[in-house]
Protein backbone atom coordinates (compact mmCIF):
# COMPACT_ATOMS: atom_id res chain seq x y z
CA UNK A 1 0.00 0.00 0.00
CA UNK A 2 1.28 3.41 -0.81
CA UNK A 3 2.31 5.67 1.98
CA UNK A 4 3.42 9.04 0.78
CA UNK A 5 7.01 9.22 1.90
CA UNK A 6 7.38 12.95 1.56
CA UNK A 7 4.10 13.59 3.29
CA UNK A 8 5.06 11.43 6.20
CA UNK A 9 8.38 13.12 6.49
CA UNK A 10 6.68 16.48 6.57
CA UNK A 11 4.29 15.30 9.26
CA UNK A 12 7.15 13.94 11.30
CA UNK A 13 9.01 17.23 11.07
CA UNK A 14 6.00 19.17 12.25
CA UNK A 15 5.49 17.10 15.36
CA UNK A 16 7.13 14.28 17.22
CA UNK A 17 3.79 12.62 16.95
CA UNK A 18 2.44 11.52 13.67
CA UNK A 19 1.40 8.65 11.58
CA UNK A 20 2.72 5.15 11.73
CA UNK A 21 4.62 4.38 8.57
CA UNK A 22 4.98 0.78 7.50
CA UNK A 23 7.87 -0.09 5.27
CA UNK A 24 6.61 -3.57 4.52
CA UNK A 25 3.27 -5.27 3.93
CA UNK A 26 1.56 -6.58 7.06
CA UNK A 27 0.13 -10.05 6.89
CA UNK A 28 -2.45 -11.67 9.12
CA UNK A 29 -3.38 -15.31 8.64
CA UNK A 30 -1.73 -15.20 5.26
CA UNK A 31 -3.73 -12.19 4.10
CA UNK A 32 -2.18 -8.80 3.59
CA UNK A 33 -3.84 -6.26 5.86
CA UNK A 34 -3.00 -2.69 6.76
CA UNK A 35 -3.95 -0.19 9.36
CA UNK A 36 -6.97 1.70 8.19
CA UNK A 37 -6.38 5.42 7.91
CA UNK A 38 -3.03 5.31 9.60
CA UNK A 39 -1.43 7.52 7.01
CA UNK A 40 -4.35 9.82 6.53
CA UNK A 41 -3.47 12.30 9.19
CA UNK A 42 -5.11 11.04 12.34
CA UNK A 43 -3.18 12.26 15.36
CA UNK A 44 -1.30 9.22 16.44
CA UNK A 45 0.29 8.36 19.73
CA UNK A 46 3.98 7.84 20.03
CA UNK A 47 5.48 6.80 16.76
CA UNK A 48 7.71 3.88 17.45
CA UNK A 49 9.79 4.23 14.32
CA UNK A 50 10.22 7.91 15.08
CA UNK A 51 11.23 6.98 18.62
CA UNK A 52 13.91 4.67 17.25
CA UNK A 53 15.17 7.40 14.99
CA UNK A 54 15.41 9.91 17.83
CA UNK A 55 17.22 7.42 20.01
CA UNK A 56 19.90 7.04 17.38
CA UNK A 57 20.12 10.71 16.52
CA UNK A 58 22.53 13.06 18.35
CA UNK A 59 20.83 14.72 21.29
CA UNK A 60 19.76 18.29 20.63
CA UNK A 61 18.01 20.49 23.07
CA UNK A 62 14.81 22.26 22.15
CA UNK A 63 14.85 21.22 18.53
CA UNK A 64 13.01 18.50 16.75
CA UNK A 65 15.61 16.15 15.37
CA UNK A 66 15.64 15.62 11.64
CA UNK A 67 14.16 12.35 10.52
CA UNK A 68 15.14 10.71 7.31
CA UNK A 69 12.07 10.40 5.12
CA UNK A 70 11.01 6.80 4.93
CA UNK A 71 11.52 5.04 1.66
CA UNK A 72 8.50 5.29 -0.62
CA UNK A 73 6.06 2.57 0.20
CA UNK A 74 4.94 0.02 -2.30
CA UNK A 75 1.74 0.66 -4.17
CA UNK A 76 -0.68 -2.03 -5.18
CA UNK A 77 -2.89 -2.34 -8.22
CA UNK A 78 -5.96 -4.55 -8.13
CA UNK A 79 -7.73 -6.45 -10.90
CA UNK A 80 -10.63 -8.86 -11.12
CA UNK A 81 -9.34 -12.44 -10.72
CA UNK A 82 -11.72 -13.65 -13.45
CA UNK A 83 -10.53 -10.98 -15.85
CA UNK A 84 -7.28 -12.53 -16.93
CA UNK A 85 -6.40 -9.67 -19.27
CA UNK A 86 -6.88 -7.09 -16.49
CA UNK A 87 -4.83 -9.24 -14.11
CA UNK A 88 -2.05 -9.47 -16.68
CA UNK A 89 -2.14 -5.73 -17.25
CA UNK A 90 -2.01 -5.12 -13.51
CA UNK A 91 1.04 -7.37 -13.32
CA UNK A 92 2.65 -5.44 -16.20
CA UNK A 93 1.87 -2.19 -14.43
CA UNK A 94 3.62 -3.34 -11.27
CA UNK A 95 6.59 -4.68 -13.22
CA UNK A 96 7.21 -1.59 -15.34
CA UNK A 97 6.65 0.75 -12.42
CA UNK A 98 9.07 -1.32 -10.33
CA UNK A 99 11.68 -1.10 -13.07
CA UNK A 100 11.11 2.66 -13.10
CA UNK A 101 11.87 3.06 -9.41
CA UNK A 102 8.35 2.81 -8.02
CA UNK A 103 8.00 -0.63 -6.45
CA UNK A 104 4.57 -2.13 -6.19
CA UNK A 105 2.64 -5.29 -6.78
CA UNK A 106 -0.49 -6.58 -8.43
CA UNK A 107 -3.24 -8.22 -6.46
CA UNK A 108 -6.45 -9.84 -7.57
CA UNK A 109 -9.65 -8.98 -5.79
CA UNK A 110 -13.14 -7.53 -6.06
CA UNK A 111 -13.52 -4.71 -8.56
CA UNK A 112 -17.27 -4.29 -8.71
CA UNK A 113 -18.51 -1.04 -7.14
CA UNK A 114 -19.34 -2.90 -3.93
CA UNK A 115 -16.01 -4.69 -4.02
CA UNK A 116 -14.07 -1.50 -4.62
CA UNK A 117 -16.04 0.11 -1.79
CA UNK A 118 -14.62 -2.51 0.54
CA UNK A 119 -11.17 -2.04 -0.94
CA UNK A 120 -11.42 1.69 -0.26
CA UNK A 121 -12.42 1.09 3.35
CA UNK A 122 -9.47 -1.17 3.95
CA UNK A 123 -6.81 0.63 1.91
CA UNK A 124 -5.98 -2.55 0.07
CA UNK A 125 -5.11 -0.98 -3.26
CA UNK A 126 -4.09 2.30 -4.86
CA UNK A 127 -4.95 1.65 -8.50
CA UNK A 128 -7.38 -0.65 -10.25
CA UNK A 129 -7.89 -2.00 -13.74
CA UNK A 130 -11.65 -1.88 -13.98
CA UNK A 131 -14.67 -1.91 -16.23
CA UNK A 132 -15.99 1.65 -16.57
CA UNK A 133 -19.50 0.32 -17.03
CA UNK A 134 -19.31 -1.27 -13.64
CA UNK A 135 -18.11 1.97 -12.03
CA UNK A 136 -20.81 4.00 -13.76
CA UNK A 137 -23.48 1.86 -12.17
CA UNK A 138 -22.25 3.05 -8.79
CA UNK A 139 -21.85 6.67 -9.88
CA UNK A 140 -25.54 6.82 -10.69
CA UNK A 141 -26.32 6.10 -7.06
CA UNK A 142 -23.67 8.43 -5.67
CA UNK A 143 -22.44 11.32 -7.86
CA UNK A 144 -19.53 11.87 -5.46
CA UNK A 145 -18.24 8.42 -6.27
CA UNK A 146 -16.59 9.37 -9.53
CA UNK A 147 -14.53 12.05 -7.80
CA UNK A 148 -13.00 9.35 -5.61
CA UNK A 149 -11.95 7.16 -8.52
CA UNK A 150 -10.45 9.41 -11.19
CA UNK A 151 -9.02 7.59 -14.18
CA UNK A 152 -5.37 7.70 -15.15
CA UNK A 153 -5.78 6.20 -18.61
CA UNK A 154 -8.57 4.77 -20.66
CA UNK A 155 -7.71 1.23 -21.73
CA UNK A 156 -8.79 -0.81 -24.73
CA UNK A 157 -12.18 -2.53 -24.40
CA UNK A 158 -12.36 -6.17 -23.34
CA UNK A 159 -14.60 -8.79 -24.90
CA UNK A 160 -17.37 -10.25 -22.78
CA UNK A 161 -18.22 -13.83 -23.68
CA UNK A 162 -21.14 -16.08 -22.74
CA UNK A 163 -20.27 -19.79 -22.91
CA UNK A 164 -23.14 -22.27 -23.05
CA UNK A 165 -24.11 -25.65 -24.51
CA UNK A 166 -24.66 -25.57 -28.28
CA UNK A 167 -28.39 -26.19 -27.73
CA UNK A 168 -28.65 -22.60 -26.50
CA UNK A 169 -28.63 -20.76 -29.79
CA UNK A 170 -29.21 -17.19 -28.63
CA UNK A 171 -28.88 -15.06 -25.52
CA UNK A 172 -32.68 -15.15 -25.16
CA UNK A 173 -32.38 -18.88 -24.64
CA UNK A 174 -30.86 -18.15 -21.23
CA UNK A 175 -34.08 -16.62 -19.89
CA UNK A 176 -34.72 -18.28 -16.52
CA UNK A 177 -31.60 -20.47 -16.82
CA UNK A 178 -28.83 -20.66 -14.24
CA UNK A 179 -25.91 -18.47 -15.32
CA UNK A 180 -22.59 -18.11 -13.50
CA UNK A 181 -21.25 -14.55 -13.40
CA UNK A 182 -17.73 -14.97 -12.04
CA UNK A 183 -16.59 -14.25 -8.51
CA UNK A 184 -18.80 -12.47 -6.01
CA UNK A 185 -18.16 -8.70 -6.13
CA UNK A 186 -16.24 -9.04 -9.37
CA UNK A 187 -16.52 -6.64 -12.30
CA UNK A 188 -17.46 -9.65 -14.42
CA UNK A 189 -20.46 -10.20 -12.18
CA UNK A 190 -21.63 -6.58 -12.30
CA UNK A 191 -20.94 -6.11 -16.00
CA UNK A 192 -22.49 -9.43 -16.96
CA UNK A 193 -25.66 -8.76 -15.04
CA UNK A 194 -25.93 -5.28 -16.58
CA UNK A 195 -25.49 -6.72 -20.07
CA UNK A 196 -28.26 -9.26 -19.55
CA UNK A 197 -30.50 -6.53 -18.15
CA UNK A 198 -29.91 -4.34 -21.22
CA UNK A 199 -30.71 -7.28 -23.47
CA UNK A 200 -33.96 -7.89 -21.56
CA UNK A 201 -32.95 -11.37 -20.46
CA UNK A 202 -33.40 -12.40 -16.82
CA UNK A 203 -31.41 -15.50 -15.88
CA UNK A 204 -31.04 -17.02 -12.44
CA UNK A 205 -27.70 -15.85 -11.17
CA UNK A 206 -24.93 -17.64 -9.39
CA UNK A 207 -21.31 -16.75 -8.70
CA UNK A 208 -18.18 -18.86 -8.81
CA UNK A 209 -14.55 -18.43 -9.84
CA UNK A 210 -13.95 -19.22 -13.51
CA UNK A 211 -12.38 -22.70 -13.10
CA UNK A 212 -15.19 -23.83 -10.80
CA UNK A 213 -17.84 -22.30 -13.03
CA UNK A 214 -16.50 -24.15 -16.07
CA UNK A 215 -16.47 -27.41 -14.12
CA UNK A 216 -20.10 -26.79 -13.18
CA UNK A 217 -20.96 -26.03 -16.82
CA UNK A 218 -19.30 -29.23 -17.98
CA UNK A 219 -21.22 -31.17 -15.34
CA UNK A 220 -24.53 -29.60 -16.35
CA UNK A 221 -24.97 -27.83 -13.04
CA UNK A 222 -25.14 -24.38 -14.64
CA UNK A 223 -26.45 -23.42 -18.07
CA UNK A 224 -23.92 -20.75 -19.01
CA UNK A 225 -20.78 -18.96 -17.81
CA UNK A 226 -20.04 -15.28 -18.39
CA UNK A 227 -16.37 -14.31 -18.76
CA UNK A 228 -14.75 -10.93 -19.21
CA UNK A 229 -11.28 -10.39 -20.66
CA UNK A 230 -10.49 -14.09 -20.50
CA UNK A 231 -8.03 -14.10 -23.38
CA UNK A 232 -5.05 -16.22 -22.49
CA UNK A 233 -6.85 -18.04 -19.69
CA UNK A 234 -5.44 -21.56 -19.86
CA UNK A 235 -8.48 -22.97 -18.09
CA UNK A 236 -10.68 -21.63 -20.89
CA UNK A 237 -8.33 -22.62 -23.70
CA UNK A 238 -8.57 -26.20 -22.51
CA UNK A 239 -12.35 -26.14 -22.11
CA UNK A 240 -14.88 -27.51 -24.59
CA UNK A 241 -12.68 -29.97 -26.42
CA UNK A 242 -15.64 -32.36 -26.65
CA UNK A 243 -17.51 -29.91 -28.87
CA UNK A 244 -20.55 -29.62 -26.60
CA UNK A 245 -20.20 -25.88 -25.95
CA UNK A 246 -19.96 -22.64 -27.88
CA UNK A 247 -19.92 -18.90 -27.39
CA UNK A 248 -23.45 -17.56 -27.57
CA UNK A 249 -23.65 -14.75 -30.16
CA UNK A 250 -24.69 -11.29 -28.98
CA UNK A 251 -25.75 -9.50 -32.17
CA UNK A 252 -25.06 -5.77 -32.19
CA UNK A 253 -28.10 -3.62 -31.53
CA UNK A 254 -28.85 0.02 -30.88
CA UNK A 255 -29.49 -0.67 -27.17
CA UNK A 256 -25.83 -1.64 -26.77
CA UNK A 257 -24.36 1.46 -28.43
CA UNK A 258 -24.09 3.84 -25.47
CA UNK A 259 -21.85 1.50 -23.49
CA UNK A 260 -20.18 -1.23 -25.47
CA UNK A 261 -18.05 -1.65 -28.55
CA UNK A 262 -18.71 -4.44 -31.02
CA UNK A 263 -16.33 -7.39 -30.82
CA UNK A 264 -15.76 -10.68 -32.56
CA UNK A 265 -14.34 -13.89 -31.15
CA UNK A 266 -12.58 -16.04 -33.72
CA UNK A 267 -11.68 -19.69 -33.95
CA UNK A 268 -8.04 -18.71 -33.53
CA UNK A 269 -8.89 -17.38 -30.09
CA UNK A 270 -11.34 -20.09 -29.04
CA UNK A 271 -10.78 -23.14 -31.25
CA UNK A 272 -13.01 -25.33 -29.10
CA UNK A 273 -15.88 -22.85 -28.90
CA UNK A 274 -16.02 -21.03 -32.24
CA UNK A 275 -16.51 -22.51 -35.70
CA UNK A 276 -13.56 -22.35 -38.07
CA UNK A 277 -15.19 -20.04 -40.60
CA UNK A 278 -17.58 -17.77 -38.75
CA UNK A 279 -16.45 -15.44 -35.95
CA UNK A 280 -18.97 -14.97 -33.17
CA UNK A 281 -20.35 -11.50 -32.52
CA UNK A 282 -20.21 -10.26 -28.96
CA UNK A 283 -19.61 -6.99 -27.11
CA UNK A 284 -16.57 -5.39 -25.48
CA UNK A 285 -16.57 -3.55 -22.16
CA UNK A 286 -14.97 -0.12 -21.74
CA UNK A 287 -11.96 -0.38 -19.40
CA UNK A 288 -9.78 2.06 -17.51
CA UNK A 289 -6.87 2.33 -15.11
CA UNK A 290 -8.20 4.31 -12.15
CA UNK A 291 -6.72 5.74 -8.96
CA UNK A 292 -8.61 4.68 -5.85
CA UNK A 293 -9.87 7.10 -3.25
CA UNK A 294 -8.09 10.09 -4.72
CA UNK A 295 -10.52 13.02 -4.73
CA UNK A 296 -9.19 16.27 -6.24
CA UNK A 297 -6.92 18.26 -3.95
CA UNK A 298 -6.38 15.47 -1.46
CA UNK A 299 -2.97 14.44 -0.17
CA UNK A 300 -3.62 10.99 -1.55
CA UNK A 301 -4.36 12.39 -5.02
CA UNK A 302 -0.95 14.09 -4.89
CA UNK A 303 0.77 10.88 -3.82
CA UNK A 304 -0.93 8.78 -6.48
CA UNK A 305 -0.31 11.58 -8.97
CA UNK A 306 3.44 11.15 -8.51
CA UNK A 307 3.05 7.48 -9.37
CA UNK A 308 0.82 8.32 -12.33
CA UNK A 309 3.53 10.56 -13.73
CA UNK A 310 6.06 7.74 -13.42
CA UNK A 311 3.61 5.51 -15.31
CA UNK A 312 3.19 8.07 -18.08
CA UNK A 313 6.88 8.96 -18.29
CA UNK A 314 7.81 5.32 -18.70
CA UNK A 315 4.99 4.20 -20.96
CA UNK A 316 7.39 2.85 -23.58
CA UNK A 317 8.07 0.03 -21.14
CA UNK A 318 4.51 -1.21 -21.73
CA UNK A 319 4.89 -1.45 -25.49
CA UNK A 320 7.28 -4.40 -25.64
CA UNK A 321 6.34 -7.85 -26.84
CA UNK A 322 6.66 -9.17 -23.30
CA UNK A 323 3.71 -7.00 -22.18
CA UNK A 324 0.00 -7.52 -22.77
CA UNK A 325 -0.97 -6.58 -26.32
CA UNK A 326 -3.71 -4.25 -25.10
CA UNK A 327 -1.14 -1.74 -23.85
CA UNK A 328 -0.24 -1.15 -27.48
CA UNK A 329 -3.82 -0.09 -28.22
CA UNK A 330 -3.93 2.56 -25.51
CA UNK A 331 -3.97 6.24 -26.36
CA UNK A 332 -3.01 7.83 -23.07
CA UNK A 333 -4.82 11.00 -24.10
CA UNK A 334 -8.14 9.22 -24.73
CA UNK A 335 -11.00 10.59 -22.70
CA UNK A 336 -13.37 8.56 -20.58
CA UNK A 337 -16.94 9.55 -19.96
CA UNK A 338 -20.16 8.25 -18.56
CA UNK A 339 -23.56 9.12 -19.99
CA UNK A 340 -23.91 12.88 -19.94
CA UNK A 341 -20.75 13.63 -17.97
CA UNK A 342 -17.01 13.38 -18.48
CA UNK A 343 -15.23 11.08 -16.08
CA UNK A 344 -12.58 13.09 -14.17
CA UNK A 345 -8.95 12.31 -14.82
CA UNK A 346 -6.41 12.35 -12.00
CA UNK A 347 -5.12 15.93 -11.97
CA UNK A 348 -1.45 14.98 -12.23
CA UNK A 349 -2.16 12.80 -15.28
CA UNK A 350 -4.19 15.57 -16.89
CA UNK A 351 -1.39 18.09 -16.25
CA UNK A 352 1.11 15.68 -17.81
CA UNK A 353 -1.06 15.33 -20.92
CA UNK A 354 -1.73 19.07 -21.14
CA UNK A 355 2.02 19.66 -21.26
CA UNK A 356 2.19 17.33 -24.27
CA UNK A 357 -0.52 19.11 -26.23
CA UNK A 358 0.42 20.33 -29.64
CA UNK A 359 -0.48 23.69 -31.11
CA UNK A 360 -4.11 24.60 -31.66
CA UNK A 361 -5.82 23.08 -34.67
CA UNK A 362 -9.11 24.80 -35.52
CA UNK A 363 -10.32 22.11 -37.93
CA UNK A 364 -9.60 19.36 -35.42
CA UNK A 365 -11.42 21.33 -32.74
CA UNK A 366 -14.37 21.70 -35.12
CA UNK A 367 -14.40 17.96 -35.79
CA UNK A 368 -14.32 17.22 -32.07
CA UNK A 369 -17.04 19.75 -31.34
CA UNK A 370 -19.32 18.28 -34.00
CA UNK A 371 -18.72 14.79 -32.59
CA UNK A 372 -19.57 15.95 -29.09
CA UNK A 373 -22.64 17.79 -30.30
CA UNK A 374 -23.84 14.87 -32.40
CA UNK A 375 -23.38 12.35 -29.60
CA UNK A 376 -25.41 14.57 -27.28
CA UNK A 377 -28.34 15.05 -29.62
CA UNK A 378 -31.63 13.26 -28.88
CA UNK A 379 -31.70 11.63 -32.30
CA UNK A 380 -28.20 10.22 -31.98
CA UNK A 381 -26.97 8.34 -33.83
CA UNK A 382 -28.59 9.04 -37.18
CA UNK A 383 -27.28 8.46 -40.66
CA UNK A 384 -27.14 12.24 -41.05
CA UNK A 385 -24.82 12.47 -38.03
CA UNK A 386 -22.59 9.92 -39.67
CA UNK A 387 -22.37 11.97 -42.86
CA UNK A 388 -21.66 15.22 -41.01
CA UNK A 389 -18.97 13.61 -38.88
CA UNK A 390 -17.31 11.98 -41.85
CA UNK A 391 -17.32 15.33 -43.65
CA UNK A 392 -15.67 16.86 -40.59
CA UNK A 393 -13.01 14.17 -40.62
CA UNK A 394 -12.44 14.68 -44.33
CA UNK A 395 -12.08 18.45 -43.91
CA UNK A 396 -9.59 18.02 -41.10
CA UNK A 397 -7.57 15.41 -43.02
CA UNK A 398 -7.71 17.56 -46.14
CA UNK A 399 -6.26 20.52 -44.30
CA UNK A 400 -3.52 18.33 -42.91
CA UNK A 401 -2.23 17.47 -46.37
CA UNK B 1 -2.38 -11.05 18.85
CA UNK B 2 -2.75 -9.00 15.77
CA UNK B 3 -4.98 -5.99 16.25
CA UNK B 4 -6.69 -4.08 13.53
CA UNK B 5 -9.09 -1.15 13.71
CA UNK B 6 -11.57 -0.69 12.31
CA UNK B 7 -12.32 -4.31 11.84
CA UNK B 8 -11.67 -5.52 8.34
CA UNK B 9 -14.76 -6.86 6.72
CA UNK B 10 -14.63 -10.60 6.18
CA UNK B 11 -15.13 -10.32 2.46
CA UNK B 12 -12.24 -7.92 2.22
CA UNK B 13 -10.05 -10.33 4.11
CA UNK B 14 -10.79 -12.87 1.44
CA UNK B 15 -8.91 -10.76 -1.03
CA UNK B 16 -5.98 -12.82 -2.08
CA UNK B 17 -2.50 -11.81 -1.16
CA UNK B 18 -0.18 -10.38 -3.73
CA UNK B 19 0.41 -12.79 -6.55
CA UNK B 20 2.79 -12.83 -9.39
CA UNK B 21 0.05 -14.07 -11.68
CA UNK B 22 -3.31 -15.80 -11.28
CA UNK B 23 -2.80 -19.53 -11.25
CA UNK B 24 -4.98 -20.08 -14.27
CA UNK B 25 -3.11 -17.65 -16.44
CA UNK B 26 -1.18 -19.31 -19.18
CA UNK B 27 2.47 -18.45 -19.05
CA UNK B 28 3.32 -15.86 -21.69
CA UNK B 29 4.63 -17.90 -24.55
CA UNK B 30 4.53 -15.19 -27.15
CA UNK B 31 2.53 -12.21 -26.05
CA UNK B 32 3.04 -10.61 -29.43
CA UNK B 33 0.98 -13.37 -30.91
CA UNK B 34 -2.00 -12.53 -28.72
CA UNK B 35 -4.83 -10.92 -30.57
CA UNK B 36 -6.75 -8.12 -28.93
CA UNK B 37 -10.44 -8.62 -29.57
CA UNK B 38 -12.16 -5.52 -30.81
CA UNK B 39 -9.01 -3.54 -30.46
CA UNK B 40 -6.59 -4.62 -33.09
CA UNK B 41 -7.14 -4.37 -36.77
CA UNK B 42 -9.24 -7.17 -38.06
CA UNK B 43 -9.03 -8.37 -41.61
CA UNK B 44 -12.03 -7.43 -43.67
CA UNK B 45 -13.04 -10.42 -45.68
CA UNK B 46 -13.28 -10.17 -49.43
CA UNK B 47 -16.96 -11.00 -49.04
CA UNK B 48 -17.38 -7.92 -46.87
CA UNK B 49 -15.79 -5.73 -49.53
CA UNK B 50 -18.16 -7.24 -52.06
CA UNK B 51 -21.08 -6.63 -49.74
CA UNK B 52 -20.28 -3.02 -49.16
CA UNK B 53 -19.55 -2.35 -52.83
CA UNK B 54 -22.93 -3.81 -53.71
CA UNK B 55 -24.63 -1.95 -50.93
CA UNK B 56 -23.13 1.32 -52.07
CA UNK B 57 -24.71 0.77 -55.43
CA UNK B 58 -28.04 0.53 -53.57
CA UNK B 59 -28.69 -2.91 -54.89
CA UNK B 60 -30.99 -5.21 -52.94
CA UNK B 61 -29.35 -8.18 -51.20
CA UNK B 62 -30.76 -10.54 -53.80
CA UNK B 63 -28.78 -8.73 -56.47
CA UNK B 64 -25.46 -9.36 -54.75
CA UNK B 65 -23.03 -10.99 -57.07
CA UNK B 66 -21.88 -14.51 -56.57
CA UNK B 67 -18.45 -14.99 -55.05
CA UNK B 68 -15.48 -15.78 -57.24
CA UNK B 69 -15.74 -19.45 -56.41
CA UNK B 70 -19.28 -19.52 -57.75
CA UNK B 71 -20.96 -19.87 -54.37
CA UNK B 72 -23.94 -17.62 -53.75
CA UNK B 73 -23.04 -14.14 -52.51
CA UNK B 74 -23.58 -13.54 -48.82
CA UNK B 75 -26.73 -11.67 -47.96
CA UNK B 76 -26.38 -8.23 -46.44
CA UNK B 77 -27.44 -8.99 -42.89
CA UNK B 78 -27.34 -5.37 -41.71
CA UNK B 79 -28.93 -2.56 -43.72
CA UNK B 80 -26.62 0.18 -44.93
CA UNK B 81 -28.00 2.65 -42.38
CA UNK B 82 -26.73 0.46 -39.58
CA UNK B 83 -23.31 0.63 -41.17
CA UNK B 84 -23.46 4.41 -41.20
CA UNK B 85 -24.60 4.45 -37.59
CA UNK B 86 -21.73 2.20 -36.57
CA UNK B 87 -19.39 4.47 -38.49
CA UNK B 88 -20.82 7.47 -36.61
CA UNK B 89 -20.11 5.75 -33.28
CA UNK B 90 -16.59 5.05 -34.45
CA UNK B 91 -16.06 8.66 -35.46
CA UNK B 92 -17.20 9.89 -32.05
CA UNK B 93 -14.80 7.49 -30.35
CA UNK B 94 -12.06 8.61 -32.75
CA UNK B 95 -12.72 12.27 -31.94
CA UNK B 96 -12.36 11.45 -28.24
CA UNK B 97 -9.07 9.73 -28.96
CA UNK B 98 -10.42 6.29 -28.05
CA UNK B 99 -8.67 4.61 -30.95
CA UNK B 100 -9.26 1.01 -29.85
CA UNK B 101 -13.02 1.52 -29.59
CA UNK B 102 -13.10 3.47 -32.85
CA UNK B 103 -11.38 0.59 -34.66
CA UNK B 104 -13.94 -1.88 -33.33
CA UNK B 105 -16.81 0.25 -34.63
CA UNK B 106 -15.14 0.90 -37.99
CA UNK B 107 -14.53 -2.82 -38.55
CA UNK B 108 -18.21 -3.55 -37.89
CA UNK B 109 -19.30 -0.58 -40.01
CA UNK B 110 -17.18 -1.76 -42.93
CA UNK B 111 -18.61 -5.26 -42.62
CA UNK B 112 -22.07 -3.70 -42.58
CA UNK B 113 -21.40 -1.99 -45.86
CA UNK B 114 -20.03 1.48 -45.13
CA UNK B 115 -16.91 1.90 -47.27
CA UNK B 116 -16.01 5.17 -45.54
CA UNK B 117 -15.29 3.11 -42.42
CA UNK B 118 -12.33 1.56 -44.27
CA UNK B 119 -10.90 5.03 -44.83
CA UNK B 120 -11.45 5.93 -41.19
CA UNK B 121 -9.93 2.60 -40.15
CA UNK B 122 -6.84 3.49 -42.16
CA UNK B 123 -6.77 6.83 -40.36
CA UNK B 124 -6.62 5.04 -36.98
CA UNK B 125 -3.31 3.49 -38.09
CA UNK B 126 -1.92 6.44 -40.04
CA UNK B 127 1.08 7.79 -38.07
CA UNK B 128 0.57 11.35 -39.32
CA UNK B 129 -3.11 11.36 -38.41
CA UNK B 130 -2.46 9.96 -34.96
CA UNK B 131 0.20 12.57 -34.27
CA UNK B 132 -2.07 15.39 -35.36
CA UNK B 133 -4.89 13.96 -33.29
CA UNK B 134 -2.65 14.28 -30.21
CA UNK B 135 -2.40 10.56 -29.59
CA UNK B 136 0.11 9.66 -26.88
CA UNK B 137 1.55 6.19 -26.34
CA UNK B 138 -0.14 4.33 -29.18
CA UNK B 139 2.02 4.02 -32.29
CA UNK B 140 0.87 4.18 -35.87
CA UNK B 141 1.36 1.46 -38.44
CA UNK B 142 1.90 2.76 -41.96
CA UNK B 143 1.56 -0.67 -43.57
CA UNK B 144 -1.85 -1.34 -42.01
CA UNK B 145 -2.97 2.16 -42.83
CA UNK B 146 -1.95 1.72 -46.47
CA UNK B 147 -3.75 -1.62 -46.59
CA UNK B 148 -7.05 -0.18 -45.35
CA UNK B 149 -6.81 2.82 -47.68
CA UNK B 150 -6.22 0.47 -50.61
CA UNK B 151 -9.28 -1.57 -49.68
CA UNK B 152 -11.30 1.62 -49.35
CA UNK B 153 -10.11 2.73 -52.77
CA UNK B 154 -11.11 -0.62 -54.25
CA UNK B 155 -14.55 -0.19 -52.69
CA UNK B 156 -14.87 3.25 -54.23
CA UNK B 157 -14.65 5.32 -51.06
CA UNK B 158 -13.83 8.99 -51.53
CA UNK B 159 -10.70 10.29 -49.86
CA UNK B 160 -8.82 7.01 -50.02
CA UNK B 161 -6.73 7.94 -53.05
CA UNK B 162 -5.53 11.22 -51.49
CA UNK B 163 -4.61 9.50 -48.28
CA UNK B 164 -2.64 6.82 -50.11
CA UNK B 165 -0.76 9.50 -51.98
CA UNK B 166 -0.03 11.41 -48.78
CA UNK B 167 1.20 8.25 -47.10
CA UNK B 168 3.44 7.44 -50.08
CA UNK B 169 4.90 10.95 -49.99
CA UNK B 170 6.15 10.50 -46.41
Amino acid sequence: MLLAGEGLAAESKKSPYGMVPYDHPVFHNGVRVLWHGAWRGSAGKVVRQYARATALAPATTGAIPAVQPPAPKEFSVIADPGDVRASRMAKDFAAVMGASGAPGHAIVGPTSPDGLGKVLKTDLADFAVVSLDSLVSSAKGDPEWIKRVPYVARLAPEALEVIAPREIKSINGLQGKLVSFGDVDSATSTSGRMLFSRLGVTPNQTNAPLPEALDALAAGKVDAVVVLGAEGAAVLDDFGGDGRFHIVPIPWSATLEPVYAPAHVTAAERPNLVGATTPVETVAEPMALVALDAPPGSQRADALGRLARIFLDNYDGFLGDNRDAHWRDVNLAAEASWPGEPWPRLAAAQDWLDAKKTSADASLDAFRASAKSAAGSPSWPSAGDSDRLYDGLTRWRGLMQ
Amino acid sequence: MFACWPRLEPSALNVKAAVEQPVFVKQPVAVSALKAPAATAQPIAKEAIGKLASALRDQPPSALRANEDGSPGATLAIPIDDGRRLCAEGLVAFAKGDIATARAFFVSAAEAGDARALVALGDTFDPTTLTRLGVVGLRGDGAKSRDYYARALAAGATGARERLAALAAK
